[in-house]
């Protein structure tokens, strides 16, 4: 309990999070050189696809972390709104334009393989389309955040509006299916559950944890500004700066 | 919330509009000039406007409602009516209720009454144009309360218009799969019970929680 409780403290929390930065960056970087190496190299070329389905290696890790990182900023909001946690606020900050970029990579991954492998750039499927809105969900509070710290008010609102959205979401999501099925879409779910073979899964799931330490990563530096920012005005930032 | 606390803001709503028609009728004026437009930019085309018709009303009602959104807290706020509200009572469950009413009577019930005359310009036969009225009866308050969340999620910031829509469109698109989704079923001769159903879901999940969240953002908004 007593670390919890220190880590409460922003000059102790920016100091862990400080020793953090080297372990998930190496993390990153050995994960990611043998995930691209066992899907690029090792895995065999699919019987249908050829060499094209190597996208997934860097598609379904992208699509996986922009909604666990939703599910994290969920939490975040949860804790800063209820228990009044300011780092909360900073890690629910730091994490938004991740994990926009993380739905906008998966989207932009998508439409890549999805011009060779479909013959066009978009369809209006039901998994693309709810990732689509799951990039506005972000987008939205990633917009509302800066106006109200733009006009000096605390961030309770964006807060409120990311736990409006989390509730939104399954909604979302079935009723984008219920709309696809209504419309009689392309049997594409062929893509959505691969049996896949061991030489081709390993890597994938390898590449999946090079990307949780991406986040991890990118996480623990931008809390670190945040925290920094949030805190300017005492004396241990400007001991540090 | 007692009967003296509603029928208070009932009455004061109620003056409210009496002095500004212009608030009912500026919506309405909105949606017949923006229905309008569609014919002209498609070509006055019978079987394709029949086909856009359904979803062109509910996005043209979509947009009537965001942009009337933008005002509905804020002129409150600015008269210090929300900060004496809360200083009096200590909530505002009763005016957020009535509020809420008051913005859908005045400005979503008209154009879902003007429906059937409107119709006439996209040719929508009667049976279209009573599963469409029914719809939007359904999805419009619910729409409302998740945009009057996003109103007083946003008050008091620079840019509402923009930021408002941002914010809320995204939370509007189950409500116009289901709203449009029971629509083309009628169109198709089959039962719309289902899409139907689950609006009447989402009217109650929306009347039950979202003024529970309207009631504390626009306390925050007073705090500044």
């Amino acid at each position: 309990m007593n670390i919890f409780i220190k880590l409460l403290s922003t000059s102790y929390c920016y100091r862990v999070l400080g020793r953090l930065v080297i372990p998930s960056a190496t993390g990153a970087v050995v994960l990611l050189l043998l995930g691209l190496w066992g899907g690029l190299v090792m895995a065999p070329a699919d019987y249908q696809q050829g060499d094209g389905f190597r996208i997934i290696y860097v598609h379904v890790p992208s699509a996986f972390l922009s909604m666990m990182v939703y599910s994290a900023m969920a939490f975040f909001a949860f804790l800063a709104l209820v228990f009044r946690i300011k780092l909360a606020n900073c890690a629910l900050r730091a994490s938004a334009p991740i994990g926009a970029t993380f739905a906008f990579l998966a989207l932009l991954t998508g439409s890549l393989w999805g011009k060779p492998m479909w013959g066009t750039w978009w369809i209006w499927d039901a998994r693309l389309t709810s990732e689509l809105i799951l990039l506005f969900l972000y987008l939205g509070y990633m917009v509302l955040d800066n106006a109200l710290r733009q006009s000096g008010r605390d961030s309770r609102a964006s807060c409120m509006l990311v736990l409006v959205g989390v509730i939104n979401i399954p909604i979302i999501h079935f009723s984008v299916i219920w709309w696809n099925t209504l419309h009689q879409g392309p049997s594409l779910s062929a893509f959505a559950k691969p049996a896949i073979v061991e030489s081709m899964l390993w890597p994938l799931l390898v590449m999946l944890g090079a990307y949780i330490c991406i986040y991890g990563l990118v996480l623990v530096i931008r809390m670190r500004m945040e925290i920094l920012k949030m805190d300017m005005k005492s004396a241990w930032v400007k001991g540090i700066l | 919330m007692s009967a003296n606390q509603i029928s208070h803001v009932l009455k004061r709503e109620s003056l409210n509009l009496i002095r500004q028609p212009m608030k009912v009728l500026f919506p309405l004026l909105f949606f017949v000039l923006a229905l309008s437009l569609f014919p002209l930019a498609l070509g006055d085309k019978h079987n394709l406007l029949m086909q856009v018709a359904p979803g062109v009303l509910w996005l043209i009602t979509l947009f009537t409602l965001l942009m009337g959104l933008e005002s509905i807290f804020s002129d409150d706020l600015k008269q210090g009516v929300l900060e004496q509200y809360l200083l009096i009572r200590g909530s505002l469950q009763s005016y957020v209720y009535v509020k809420l009413f008051m913005h859908w009577f005045t400005s979503l019930l008209p154009i879902i009454i003007l429906l059937p005359l409107l119709a006439q310009w996209f040719y929508l036969p009667w049976i279209v144009v009573r599963i469409l009225m029914l719809t939007l009866l359904l999805g419009t308050p619910v729409l409302l309360i998740i945009g009057s969340v996003g109103a007083s999620l946003a008050l008091g910031l620079g840019q509402r218009g923009m930021l408002l829509a941002l914010m809320v469109l995204p939370l509007f698109i189950p409500l116009l799969i289901f709203g449009n989704g029971a629509v083309q079923l009628v169109l198709q001769g089959v039962d719309a019970t289902g899409p139907l159903a689950c609006m009447g879901a989402f009217f109650f999940l929306a009347l039950v929680g979202g003024p529970l969240v309207i009631q504390k953002a626009l306390r925050w908004g007073v705090e500044g």
